[in-house]
């Protein structure tokens, strides 16, 4: 729900129980000042009665008032006068001319005329109350629509004060660390907003140069490593062709070369894995990994059947993942050869491909590394100059790509298997 | 064959000179962009080495120039970048082929064979070395003009130890030549070498060729003629 939302549907909610709390007080208000006010009629009228029957000590002056007051006297005694205390209070008198029944507010108190005892009731007719009623409700109604009308005007220039803001979001959610076209500048006289937009700025424009600066770095590390390792690496080549008839001269330059060789490629590994964690490969696409685990397989056809390694498939179906295409040829050629540099003579290797995982088993002529062998540089004593990064990179590929990569060692074979993360499984289904 | 090594680094740009003159090639260098660019606009040549990075300008500006104006040139790539995504990049800016520094001079030769090969023949030419030769088009080849039947790596690895022949091609070279980079690193056992190595010596011999595969002790081997040597 946006704050434009939430605001709309609160003020919407303040709005009713406010005017229903206005209303029932406002009646109840109204209500007792009317009566009140009534009240007080009736008592100035019971003064003015007491007045006239005393003057002319005869209740007969009361005959002249309209039927409307309802003016009723009966005479009583003595010992019923005295306990007789005056009050006022609602009655419901039938009106001949309306045939119906009306509310009417009543005095009733005593009178004493010529040593006779009356009770006097004088009565008002509460039309006033009901009108009241009538008046507060329609009031009411109208206070509500005022509400509804400048509530709207209030949401629409809210709307409009926070525009910018909502255009700074979007600015967030588009953003593109790799896009080199400058970020419009998001017009505003909110104070809030324009620190936010000085603030976002900032915050972009620094993040962008440490990208920048982060892949010139990773670009010119490479050059600058690997062109003296190339030249080092061709002197030690060219000193081989010299030293043909010394074969302990050539077997250090042998070293000398696999050493180079070795650290090109830890240097080419690493930069490799700093790129994807940096989120180079950002183009993704639906790829087959079942497919390019064939693929790559025929490549190898050769030097499966020279070691005689066996290859088989478990089980066979597409396994679609949404990778960038160079990193997937990466992920699988890196199982795969470890799967076939690894294994024995006269090994297996058993592959496995359903929708849901991929997996890749293979027999193996070595002990197995002791820690996690994802972590960098774990390798085994029989495989020292390996560069111990292949299963950091397949960790970091399928880190990006939204899978997730597990090891499992139990008797003779050692299994890698990738799966779709647990939320992206139901997609999948 | 005229050759154009475009390279800023002087000992690497050298030995590639010396390697190419050694195999009779005539060599022309450029250490700039801009002297690159000069030869490359005035001078034909059969084959480009261009590295990208040059420290007046990029490699891949100079590809785009050659193949605008439809020189008949193939273009190798050497970068220290060596990244997937450069190498595709060069090859679709019109590149033949891309090697990653650091690289034995060794497969820079078999590149550029290859390259000149598909260039300047379209691929059909036929090789022959003594009583053995080898039609690139067809992948077959000849000994004493009958056929004799390779597997494809057999026949890669024929072609590389001719492309590289009196030179000492470690086992490490040659396995990353013919099954990449990935493979050659952390490698135990190279019997599967040594399997083709005997298994290519075999069919060579069994044809009636003569053993031109020398084993280097704990190196690798070379491709030569005994003959040669002993005429020298």
């Amino acid at each position: 729900m946006t704050i434009g939302q939430k605001y709309r549907n609160f003020s919407l909610m303040l709005i009713v129980i406010a005017l229903t709390l206005g209303f029932i007080t406002e009646y109840f208000i109204y209500s007792n000042m009317m009566r009140h006010t009534t009240d007080d009629v009736l008592m100035e009228y019971r003064h003015g009665i007491e007045k006239s029957v005393a003057h002319n000590d005869s209740v007969r002056v009361l005959d002249h008032l309209t039927n409307r007051h309802r003016i009723l006297t009966k005479m009583t005694d003595r010992n019923s006068i005295r306990n007789f205390k005056e009050h006022i209070y609602d009655t419901i008198i039938y009106n001949p001319y309306a045939e119906s029944q009306i509310l009417f507010r009543a005095i009733q108190f005593p009178l004493q005329a010529r040593d006779e005892h009356y009770i006097v009731r004088f009565a008002l007719p509460a039309m006033e109350q009901q009108g009241l009623s009538l008046s507060i409700i329609l009031s009411s109604v109208c206070f509500f629509f005022i509400f509804i009308i400048t509530s709207f005007v209030g949401m629409r220039y809210m709307e409009r004060v926070t525009h910018p803001f909502y255009e700074l979001l979007a600015q967030i959610r588009n953003y593109d660390i790799r896009s080199s076209e400058p970020r419009p500048e998001v017009k505003t006289k909110v104070e809030e907003l324009q620190e936010l937009d000085r603030g976002l700025h900032g915050m972009m424009t620094r993040m962008h140069h440490d990208y920048g600066a982060l892949k010139e770095l990773m670009e010119y590390s490479s050059h600058e490593l690997q062109t003296p390792l190339a030249v080092i690496a061709m002197k030690v080549e060219q000193l081989s062709q010299l030293c043909e008839n010394n074969e302990e001269q050539l077997k250090y330059l042998l070293e000398i070369r696999n050493t180079l060789h070795r650290l090109s490629h830890m240097n080419r590994s690493v930069l490799l894995i700093s790129r994807i964690s940096s989120d180079h490969f950002y183009r993704q696409k639906e790829i087959n990994l079942e497919q390019v685990v064939g693929n790559m397989l025929s490549e190898h056809e050769e030097f499966l059947e020279t070691m005689q390694i066996a290859v088989e498939w478990e089980d066979r179906a597409p396994f679609e993942a949404k990778i960038h295409p160079v990193l997937s040829e990466m992920l699988i050629g890196n199982l795969l050869s470890n799967a076939i540099k690894y294994n024995k003579s006269k090994g297996r290797i058993v592959l496995c491909s359903t929708s849901r995982f991929l997996s890749i088993r293979n027999t193996y002529s070595n002990t197995i590394p002791e820690g996690n062998l994802f972590d960098r540089y774990v390798c085994t004593e029989d495989h020292k100059e390996a560069t111990g990064l292949g299963l950091t990179i397949v960790r970091e590929i399928c880190l990006h790509n939204e899978m997730e990569v597990t090891i499992d060692v139990s008797g003779k074979y050692f299994t890698v298997s990738i799966r779709h993360k647990p939320s992206d499984e139901h997609k999948q289904a | 064959m005229n050759i154009l090594v475009i390279e800023d680094e002087r000992f690497l740009r050298e030995e590639m000179t010396n390697l190419l003159h050694a195999q009779h090639y005539s060599v022309e260098q450029a250490a700039t962009y801009k002297e690159g660019y000069e030869k490359l606009d005035l001078y034909e040549y059969d084959c480009m080495i261009v590295d990208i990075m040059l420290p007046d300008g990029n490699g891949l500006d100079l590809i785009h120039f050659a193949r605008k104006h439809e020189k008949a040139v193939g273009i190798i790539v050497v970068s220290a970048r060596g990244t997937v995504e450069e190498k595709i990049l060069g090859l679709e800016c019109g590149a033949d082929d891309y090697l990653a520094k650091p690289f034995s001079l060794a497969e820079l030769n078999a590149r550029i064979h290859a390259v000149i090969r598909r260039r300047c023949f379209n691929g059909s030419t036929e090789f022959r070395f003594n009583e053995i030769s080898i039609r690139h088009s067809a992948h077959q080849v000849f000994v004493h003009d009958r056929e004799v039947v390779l597997t494809r790596k057999e026949y890669d690895l024929l072609v590389y130890l001719i492309s590289n022949r009196d030179r000492i091609l470690s086992k490490e070279t040659i396995i990353e030549h013919l099954w990449g980079d990935m493979m050659s690193v952390s490698f135990n056992s190279f019997d599967f070498i040594y399997a083709h190595i005997r298994n290519l010596r075999n069919k060579l011999l069994e044809a009636g060729a003569r053993d031109y595969i020398r084993t280097v002790y704990a190196v690798g081997y070379k491709f030569c003629d005994d003959r040669d040597s002993e005429k020298a």
